[in-house]
């Protein structure tokens, strides 16, 4: 876990600022889709070694919802975006 | 129908006032004033609006208002006084068709801290570096203050403004004093 | 007498003496004393015993990894328990108390231990106390939880302050020694921001304690010369009585300041203690070595002590530690003392090396005795004398004395830079352990990376700060030292432990474990390193092992037949010393452990004589008690019956307000509710049902369409937050296309439910507008005007009391205004005020559910919803796992009414259905009552509850279990409506 978050709306904050959502790699999946692909998509979660992205939401700032790419290994912080792709 | 005259109380009506930790008002490292007749508007913009960060500094500078940037698409101006409605109209009117503006005066609560040690007191609250520069006059920033989120604006080098949900206003003033007592702090409202 | 005061020299102010006491008994030191050194002074060598054997202890340091002296400091709020008496400043009035002593330190019966300790080795109590398994809670781990433990920790609130605070540099200095001034002095001379942090009174660390020179000074001077530099300088800010405890991700470090620690009088504006959070972009760790004892037998008599501290205690506080004093050192370290103590007229007995040589330059007049140890010692509550062996011979001597000072070595304080996972690499070179690579701009320097000599520290300390602002881009001026011909600070091979020890040998002795300890581990097969230290306890407690680790894991690579490289560390952790609770709370105790929300019609309600009850962060009127009421139930009944005969009004502003905008606002709003909003005409409002994606309810409110492209959406108290964070989620993650804006006006709106028959006879009064049923019909939601244009508000005709009700809002400031003036324009209607209280009674009446039904676990379906949910959107939040067999089948907990069967018996929530025949356990369980109450309108308790095929069961016999108090009732499951079933008041 990172001690510090760089939003790239609000620069360099402290993680008590944010809400984790957790998994950012899965996508909701088309309403057409059928069960086995909802029951992955609300259910199931890696838990990897290594690089991950989660959503993580800028509670007490922008209220931005953002994906952080980090290394759950060496805790480093690979790269910050809106998720909803606002530069 | 009865004549019922209908007054307002500000969220901060009641708080505590005085000195704290000094009983000197010349030795007060810090000074709380509660802005209580403000005037505060929300703007909503769409992400892919344009223009409207210009249009809304142009009406505050024309009418010595604050423009504080909450987040993409998001602002809260603020005016000491209620502006005059035709200011308002001109505004509304030239946001039209690219921003919604929302009246949210009795929703923020706007608080002024200022004093030779407000950084130094700021700083128990705030994860954001104050130093000068790096948060410089002007600068405006949502983030959390202590355990109540809030806006935090530097107006001038020692002088800052709190804006925050008027339901904490209370619960923040309280923890301020207690953040500033050990400078001497004077607090009104 | 061994111990006393030098008539000059030290650091010390021998115009300004300081009373205070031990153990009850009066003592003096001076300004600039620690608590230690005045003890040493008054030549009190016993200051405590030892944990486990009871042993008379002294002073083994003269800093932070001080195992022996813990005293307690105090009285009953301000009790601090395990305090190192190394790390007090001496004040007026300090009153310290031993621990772990009955019933004084002098005479201890639980030394008794001592004689027991052939049965107390490690792993005895594993051994012992595992049979019978049922006796281990009930009776063992009682009495050994009394028996152990060092203070007693006070049950009286602490009625001092705390407080934490960000702090942000461009460069962190840890430690202000050598290493730490010179890096500090040399950053200070550029424009970057620094943070010099020390955990000392006095900036300088060894610097204060050596006889060295630089720049042609005494060392003390130089230090307090740099001082004065760094103090002027604008850029560097100097945290002194600060300790660095932690370093986490992103180089923010936790650092414990000791505002007032050192004061006998406490200045109630300021702190005690203040936890730093600081946020630098580089950092030096400048923390210096730790000196290593050596493992003899009998080392661990009152006036025994590191080589350094004895230093210490002579040239920074001018204490003699004793009048005969022999050294045991490995390494130069035991030279330099003898030089010092002779220096000061003290009489030096003897240099007890294992190196074969003499230090060459040492030319005192102590015996020196090389290629030997110390075999054993004697004495009781101080030391006597020593049995020393040479080595070779194995032939062994008494010799007299009453201190002694050992070295074993240095071993670098590395555990700042290993808090993040790395670890330290052993070096056969340095003999020690040194910090791992460094990362993300921390960096060790001087002593902390295995630099022992004096130049070379001060070469270090500089050279890496201007590295580290190099990076940073400033320009930097280098700080310049000269100092004396350094002694070649070469580590002689680590000397581990004295082969047949003649009594116990302590490694740790914190926690007194010993030699043969550790041996046992081994044998026993707890020879790595994490499990030697679970099954001994060696590196525990508040020490963690700082003095002992290094010690313990060479004897278990000899005991192995490995290096130190090999056995490796166990895992260094925050804290690197104690950090009190106060200072983790910070200020937010009491009433300020969390904020305190407050509605705008708090005082309204507090004006009106309502009790509060606290919800989250609210506190919500629950209830308004008239005069002559005695019992809440009283008045609860009473604001019940007049909303249902005449009219009430509630505070309901805590609900959450959500403001929609935008083009595909209706769409949006459509896709979160899993029932139709499409088509909601512009005036009115809707109640509506959010689910979660997994198909269950999340929550629920209403919705009004206050314009085409404009709602404005009400969510329960306890989920406000909750769901704007979910509506973002939504705009911004999952449908970012959509042309939606939300925002949250919670807080501008003061809002509040009037509701009874007269409700609108009295609305009528202050709205400007029509508001009869065919102007305004149910469900209408729409702008008025108050009083006369006074000011706009917002009307909204629904109700949760199940009466003809409307909600109106109004800025939040003119809220205690309107609610005022709607209760006097209702007095000739009999209107009250109500609280959450009659709220609850005149929703459960008419079968409304809240998150009491709501709870994570129910469908739409479970509630009755089914119908609600719409057939024909292509898309909602929780459409298709809404569709899943278990979330459709038929023997799910379903919600219906209960009552009793007896009207004079109640039940509470919580209460189990069973059949009537059924055992009363919680297999035979039917379901369960999720909300009940006392309902005045039909004289009896009544509730909803969850039970399986419940509606399928209505009119039922059942059996109500509350399995707390082993109490059953009969009761008659029944429609969860209980007054006007039709709905007539309703749309009255």
């Amino acid at each position: 876990m990172a001690s510090l978050i760089t939003c790239p709306h609000c620069g360099v904050r402290p993680k008590e600022e944010f809400t984790i959502r957790g998994d950012a790699s899965v996508t909701r999946p088309s309403p057409e889709a059928d069960g086995e692909v909802w029951h992955a998509y609300v259910h199931l979660r890696d838990n990897p070694r290594g690089l991950h992205k989660e959503y993580w939401h800028h509670t007490s700032g922008c209220r931005r919802w953002l994906v952080v790419t980090r290394d759950t290994v060496s805790h480093d912080v690979i790269d910050v975006s809106d998720a909803g792709a606002l530069a | 129908m009865l004549e019922v005259q209908l007054s307002a109380k500000p969220a901060l009506f009641g708080a505590a006032e005085g000195l704290f930790g000094t009983k000197d008002a010349s030795t007060a490292g810090i000074v709380l004033t509660a802005s209580t007749q403000s005037t505060i508007l929300q703007v909503l913009s769409p992400p892919g609006a344009t223009g409207v960060a210009e249009k809304l500094q142009a009406w505050v500078g024309a009418e010595g208002a604050g423009l504080r940037p909450n987040g993409p698409g998001n602002w809260f101006v603020v005016c000491d006084a209620q502006p005059p409605r035709e200011s308002l109209e001109a505004l509304s009117k030239t946001l039209e068709g690219r921003a919604e503006l929302l009246d949210q005066s009795h929703g923020r609560t706007r608080i002024k801290v200022s004093g030779p040690k407000v950084t130094q007191m700021l700083a128990k609250g705030t994860a954001i570096d104050l130093r000068e520069h790096q948060f410089a006059p002007g600068q405006s920033a949502p983030t959390l203050f202590g355990h109540i989120s809030a806006q935090l604006t530097r107006v001038s080098p020692e002088n800052f403004e709190i804006l925050v949900l008027s339901s904490f206003a209370l619960s923040l003033w309280d923890s301020l004093i207690v953040m500033g007592r050990e400078f001497g702090i004077q607090a009104h409202c | 007498m061994s111990a006393y005061r030098l008539s000059n020299g030290g650091l010390i102010d021998r115009s300004k003496p300081i009373d205070f006491k031990f153990d009850g008994k009066p003592l003096q030191g001076f300004a600039g004393d620690t608590l230690a050194s005045a003890l040493l002074a008054n030549d009190k060598l016993l200051v405590g015993r030892s944990f486990k054997y009871h042993r008379p202890r002294g002073l083994l340091t003269a800093g932070a990894a001080e195992p022996n002296a813990l005293v307690t400091l105090g009285q009953d709020g301000r009790t601090e328990t395990n305090t190192r008496a190394t790390m007090v400043e001496l004040h007026h009035g300090l009153e310290a108390r031993s621990q772990n002593r009955w019933p004084s330190l002098d005479h201890d019966i639980g030394a008794i231990n001592g004689m027991l300790s052939p049965f107390l080795g490690a792993g005895f109590y594993y051994k012992t106390f595992m049979w019978p398994a049922a006796f281990w809670e009930k009776l063992y781990e009682p009495i050994i939880r009394k028996a152990a433990g060092l203070g007693r920790a006070s049950y009286v609130p602490d009625p001092d302050t705390y407080e934490k605070s960000w702090a942000h540099c461009d460069l962190l200095i840890i430690g202000a020694g050598p290493t730490g001034l010179a890096a500090a002095l040399t950053a200070a001379r550029s424009k970057a921001r620094v943070i010099l942090v020390d955990e000392g009174s006095m900036l300088g660390g060894s610097l204060l304690c050596e006889t060295t020179e630089i720049n042609d000074q005494p060392a003390a001077e130089f230090a307090a010369q740099a001082i004065v530099e760094l103090s002027a300088a604008e850029n560097v800010q100097i945290l002194k009585r600060t300790t660095v405890v932690g370093a986490y991700d992103d180089n923010v470090f936790g650092a414990l300041e000791r505002v007032q620690k050192h004061v006998s009088v406490i200045d109630d504006n300021k702190p005690v203690e203040r936890f730093w959070r600081i946020s630098a972009k580089q950092a030096i760790l400048a923390t210096g070595a730790e000196e290593r004892p050596l493992v003899f037998g009998g080392n661990d008599r009152p006036g025994m002590m590191m080589a350094g501290a004895m230093r210490t205690y002579l040239n920074r506080f001018a204490v003699a530690p004793g009048k005969q004093v022999a050294i045991f050192s490995n390494g130069p370290s035991g030279w330099q003392t003898a030089r010092d103590l002779e220096a000061n007229g003290v009489d030096v007995v003897a240099i007890v090396t294992p190196e074969t040589a003499s230090n060459k330059s040492y030319q005192g007049k102590a015996r020196i005795i090389a290629n030997a140890v110390i075999a054993g010692t004697s004495g009781e509550k101080r030391l006597k004398g020593l049995t020393i062996r040479h080595i070779g011979s194995g032939s062994e001597e008494t010799l007299a004395c009453d201190a002694l000072g050992m070295s074993g070595g240095w071993s670098p304080i590395v555990h700042l830079a290993c808090h993040r996972g790395d670890k330290p690499k052993w070096s056969d070179a340095h003999a020690a352990f040194l910090p791992p690579a460094p990362r993300d701009g921390l960096i060790a320097a001087g002593g902390a990376a295995g630099t022992y000599s004096l130049a070379a520290c001060l070469q270090d300390g500089g050279t890496l700060a201007a590295e580290a602002l190099d990076n940073l881009g400033h320009s930097v001026s280098r700080a310049e030292f000269s100092t004396q011909q350094d002694e070649k600070a070469e580590m002689p091979a680590p000397f581990w432990y004295v082969k047949a020890p003649k009594g116990k040998a302590f490694v740790d002795f914190q926690n007194d474990v010993h030699l043969k300890d550790l041996g046992l581990a081994v044998r026993e097969g707890y020879d790595h390193v994490e499990l030697a230290k679970r099954y001994t306890t060696n590196g525990m407690a508040t020490d963690q092992g700082k003095l002992s680790n290094v010690n313990a894991i060479g004897i278990l690579a000899e005991a192995t037949g490995t290096s130190p490289d090999v056995v490796g560390t166990t895992t260094f952790r925050p804290f690197y010393t104690p950090v009190s609770f106060g200072a983790l709370t910070g200020s937010h105790i009491g009433a300020h452990f969390h904020p305190t929300r407050v509605s705008p019609l708090f005082k309204w309600a507090e004006k009106h004589g309502a009790r509060f009850v606290e919800t989250g962060l609210w506190h919500r009127s629950s209830w308004f008690p008239k005069e002559g009421e005695s019992d809440w139930r009283e008045s609860v009944d009473r604001e019940a019956k007049t909303v249902r005969s005449h009219a009430g009004i509630c505070d309901v502003s805590t609900l959450g307000k959500i403001e929609i905008f935008g083009s595909d606002a209706a769409e949006f709003i459509n896709r979160v509710y899993c029932n139709g909003f499409l088509k909601l005409p512009v005036g009115k409002a809707r109640y509506g049902l959010m689910l979660r994606e997994d198909g269950f309810i999340y929550d629920d409110g209403t919705t009004s369409r206050l314009g085409e492209n404009h709602f404005f959406m009400t969510t329960t108290t306890a989920f406000a937050a909750g769901v704007l964070t979910h509506l973002e989620c939504c705009s911004q993650v999952l449908w970012p296309d959509l042309d939606v804006r939300l925002v949250s006006v919670s807080d501008q709106w003061a809002q509040m439910a009037i509701a009874g028959p007269n409700a609108r006879k009295i609305l009528a009064e202050i709205v400007d507008e029509d508001i009869s049923d065919a102007a305004f019909p149910f469900l209408a939601a729409r702008e008025v005007g108050l009083s006369g244009g006074q000011i706009k508000g917002r009307l909204f005709r629904i109700s949760f009391s199940g009466e003809l009700a409307f909600e109106l809002a109004v800025p939040a400031g003119y809220g205690e205004a309107v609610a005022d003036a709607i209760l006097s324009l209702g007095e000739d209607h009999g209107i009250t005020p109500y609280g959450t209280e009659a709220l609850n009674v005149l929703r459960i009446e008419k079968g409304h559910v809240t998150h009491a039904e709501i709870n994570g676990t129910v469908t739409p379906g479970d509630l009755g919803f089914g119908r609600m949910v719409s057939a024909k959107k292509p898309d909602f939040i929780g459409r298709v796992m809404l569709q899943r067999e278990g979330l459709q089948a038929t023997d799910r907990l379903r919600l219906v009414g209960i009552r009793p069967l007896d009207p004079a018996e109640s039940f509470v929530s919580g209460s189990h259905i069973l059949d009537v025949d059924a055992a009363p356990t919680g297999a035979n369980d039917l379901g369960h009552v999720t909300s009940s109450c006392f309902s005045p309108h039909l004289g009896h308790t009544i509730g909803l509850a969850m039970v399986k095929h419940g509606p399928e069961l209505i009119g039922e016999e059942i059996v109500i279990w509350n399995g707390l108090k082993q109490q059953s009732i009969r009761g008659v499951l029944c429609e969860p409506v209980f007054v006007d079933p039709k709905g007539e008041k309703l749309h009255a």
